[in-house]
């Protein structure tokens, strides 16, 4: 990790495009302005994190999808749920 | 049953290596399968995101208009993965980082919303999703 020492108001450069500058620093919150293409995404990292995760998460329900037309029947018996008119089987359900 | 290819050039958020899937269909379900060609049994359950968010909406950028290959009247498909918990045996929505996609040209993209407010687990119980035919974005 390359690591840099920057005083507020002075900025790293990052290729040719892209501009870090450290505006502000108040207790262990540091306000940074990006400069970037709009091609650039940005991210804050724990954000792509929680995405990761889910995305590690659902990916494993992939394989349970065998459980699927169980649970959805569970969900509609137990829960009373009405279903569109486009499913006349569901609402023959018995009500909760 | 149908079977459509769908590049992610990006891969998925966290899963960059996942970039080519088959999003597999059967007429009338509410819910999709998203196979991934990149690694073994690796799958999504997916739906359409209007289907279990009524008013469901994303903002595209600049980067993810060109990533989907999209212009304005270009339709696109928001779905969201859905997660299987088995105890207790519910299902929620990952509203927060839906996939959109491009049918036309084959290609989709993960967005990350950003200050949107959607949950990352929206659950799916008191209404099952329904096949929407109305896309928004």
């Amino acid at each position: 990790m390359l690591i840099l020492t920057r005083k507020v108001g002075q900025a790293i450069l990052i290729g040719p495009d892209v501009a870090i500058t450290v505006l502000n620093v108040r207790g262990d919150r540091v306000k940074l302005g990006i400069e970037a293409p709009a091609m650039v995404e940005i991210l804050r990292q724990e954000l792509a994190a929680q995405i990761q995760e889910a995305n590690l998460q659902a990916s494993t329900s992939g394989q349970l999808s065998h459980l699927l037309p169980a649970l959805v029947a569970s969900l509609r018996h137990g829960r009373g749920l009405s279903e569109s008119n486009s499913h006349p089987a569901a609402s023959e359900l018995p009500p909760r | 049953m149908s079977e459509t290819p769908i590049t992610f050039p990006h891969g998925l958020v966290g899963c960059e290596t996942w970039k080519h899937f088959v999003l597999v269909e059967t007429p009338g379900e509410p819910i999709q399968q998203l196979l991934c060609l990149d690694a073994p049994h690796i799958g999504f359950l997916i739906t359409e995101a209007a289907a279990v968010c009524p008013g469901y909406r994303v903002e595209l950028t600049e980067a993810d208009e060109q990533t989907l290959a999209c212009g304005d009247d270009t339709p696109l498909e928001v779905y969201c993965t859905l997660t299987l918990h088995r105890e207790p045996p519910m299902l929620t929505a990952n509203l927060l980082g839906p996939l959109v996609i491009n049918r036309a040209a084959g290609v989709g993209k993960q967005l990350v919303l950003v200050n949107s407010g959607y949950p990352l687990k929206h659950p799916v119980v008191d209404r099952l999703p329904e096949r929407a035919h109305a896309h928004s974005y």
